[in-house]
């Protein structure tokens, strides 16, 4: 079958791979396509709470590239869904584990059986994240729009090109509207400016991600969310529709414009030159 | 001759934002073997030097010194004797000079030294200096084109003969007119040319070019000056030793004129940058700030403070 390796990576920690990999995994697998979610994050795991299977695991990716155990038996079905995967992290090592061949490898066997891999990438820029890009066809870099995060996204952005994958495509995560309407917070324009790469989604800073993640349901699930339903747009553009971009209220008139120009703090680089 | 210098007074006042400016302590760029700055990162974000700046004649040996080159070459070329010459600079004339109905052709191959090129040629000349005189001499410069320092010393060269040359090129080796490219200006007198001389210490002949945005963590360095066609994004580098010109947004730290050339300017569509150096000044941009930078702009180094000025031509070329 004619299988995506998607890759979700940002440099900066925390600024919603974790949740981005599960609700575009969970998105995507909701439209019938067969999913494998794959968390990268050996020693520090979340990929199986946010999606409520920690306590399904048995198995996790070390085992099966140390060769403890088969491919199937690590992958975990998902509780809700039946075309959804999850192949988990283990908790008790650390990045050093697993080699880029191996994970290469690893993304090999996983192709074979699903339309798509979703690999979570760890924060940084060492082993793990060389390991989680190694196999993909496609990146996708969350940030939020805040000057550290840009400032790592753009990083990122050079080890993507340098390794000779496609250019990335962008997910700004946790845009606050109102913050960008009084000029505290960047608005899309300004990251665009900095990191210049396609647009694949938008998705607003919004209270139900908290509360999902603690259920361990993947906020795409929930009808009513703003942010859930633009994961769901983004899985649809993953999947080649041509979704508009949601709109994230930018500042109107040449007022709002000049009181953003004049504010402190909403430039690209945090300074003023 | 009384030359228009405009008066001060009848100048618009510059807008002009002065970088709180410091000397910079020795740079801490490494120096690797060859004398040059030496990289800190891994290769593949490192621009190399290109095959252009090798067109030496030969390693390890460089002609006579350029303003315009860069530094770190320390050899200095060897100077043949004038016995051991003989025999091999026979051989040499042979080879370049030939007679032609136009006069001489000496023909440039990148496989000689230069000095011993112009060694055989004054030699050739000596042997019959009431012949050449007054005479033309063609210069084949297809396979090697002239440097400005070698240009004067032919110049130098032929001026005690009374001869002047001409560069041909291609097929039209007895046209004058076709010139390869390198715009080397002809020599004659009265003869007022349409190209413009390319002038040593004043225009440099290699400046890198790259279309592309340098990104956070990403480091150019060059020994030369430096053409962006894009963004310098906040926490890229770039290193030059020559002057730095972004035709974009420069918005991460640039070291230009290093490491010691504090004539080097940066010129930037958006001149924003995290840290700003020429020389052995460094300098930040002040901390109120004011508005961003609204026109295009350039940063120099006057009396000891590196100051930020909208572009004007006008400035720079007078100085």
């Amino acid at each position: 079958m004619d299988s995506r390796v998607l890759t979700i990576t940002s440099g900066k920690g925390g600024v919603g791979k974790t949740t981005t990999a599960a609700n575009l995994s969970t998105a995507l697998a909701m439209m019938g396509h067969r999913v494998a979610a794959v968390d990268g994050d050996i020693g520090l795991r979340n990929l199986d709470a946010v999606m409520g299977l920690e306590s399904h695991i048995i198995y996790d990716l070390v085992d099966v590239v140390e060769g403890q155990c088969q491919l199937n038996q690590a992958l975990i079905k998902d509780k809700r869904l039946p075309e959804l995967y999850l192949l988990p992290a283990a908790q008790t090592r650390d990045k050093n584990a697993v080699s880029s061949l191996q994970m290469e490898q690893l993304c090999h066997q996983l192709r074979r059986q699903f339309e798509f891999v979703i690999i979570d990438c760890p924060a940084g820029i060492e082993q793990g994240f060389r390991n989680a890009i190694v196999g993909a066809d496609e990146v996708i870099i969350v940030t939020n729009p805040e000057m550290s995060s840009v400032r790592d996204a753009d990083r990122i952005i050079g080890l993507i090109e340098a390794a000779g994958k496609p250019e990335p495509l962008l997910m700004i995560n946790r845009l606050r509207p109102d913050m960008i309407r009084r000029g505290d917070m960047m608005d899309v324009a300004d990251v665009l400016e900095v990191l210049n790469i396609g647009l694949i989604g938008l998705v607003p800073e919004d209270e139900a991600v908290i509360i999902a993640t603690n259920k361990g349901e993947p906020v795409v699930m929930d009808a009513k969310s703003r942010a859930g339903k633009a994961f769901t747009n983004s899985a649809r553009r993953i999947l080649g529709e041509d979704v508009p971009l949601e709109e994230v209220d930018a500042p109107q008139n040449l007022l709002d414009r000049l009181r953003r120009l004049l504010s402190p703090g909403a430039r690209p680089t945090g300074k003023r030159a | 001759m009384q030359r228009l210098v405009p008066s001060p007074a009848s100048q618009p006042p510059r807008s002009q934002r002065s970088y709180l400016t410091e000397p910079l302590a020795r740079a801490a760029y490494q120096r690797d073997e060859h004398g040059g700055p030496a990289p800190a990162q891994k290769q593949e974000d490192q621009v190399r030097e290109p095959a252009f700046l090798a067109l030496r004649e030969s390693p390890g040996e460089r002609h006579a010194s350029s303003p315009d080159t860069h530094e770190g070459e320390a050899e200095q070329p060897a100077v043949p004797t004038p016995e051991q010459g003989e025999e091999p600079r026979r051989a040499l004339t042979r080879k370049l000079l030939r007679g032609t109905r136009s006069g001489m052709l000496l023909t440039l191959e990148p496989e000689y030294l230069w000095s011993e090129v112009l060694d055989a040629l004054a030699a050739r000349l000596a042997e019959s200096p009431s012949f050449f005189q007054r005479s033309v001499l063609s210069l084949d410069t297809r396979r090697r084109p002239l440097q400005p320092q070698e240009l004067e010393d032919l110049r130098a060269l032929l001026a005690s003969y009374e001869m002047t040359f001409k560069e041909v090129g291609s097929d039209e080796l007895n046209d004058p007119r076709i010139l390869p490219s390198g715009a080397m200006r002809p020599q004659s007198s009265g003869e007022t040319s349409p190209l413009l001389a390319i002038r040593a210490g004043r225009d440099v002949t290699d400046t890198l070019l790259t279309r592309r945005t340098i990104r956070s963590g990403q480091r150019l360095q060059y020994a030369s000056s430096v053409v962006i066609m894009g963004d310098v994004n906040a926490g890229a580098e770039v290193v030059a030793g020559g002057d730095v010109i972004v035709w974009g947004a420069l918005r991460g730290t640039v070291h230009a004129g290093y490491p010691g050339n504090e004539e080097a300017v940066v010129c930037a569509l958006v001149l924003a940058p995290v840290q700003l150096r020429i020389g052995g000044l460094a300098s930040r941009p002040p901390e109120d700030g004011g508005l961003p930078p609204q026109t295009p702009e350039v940063a120099s180094v006057k009396d000891g403070q590196i100051v930020v000025e909208r572009w004007n031509a006008g400035r720079l070329a007078r100085r």
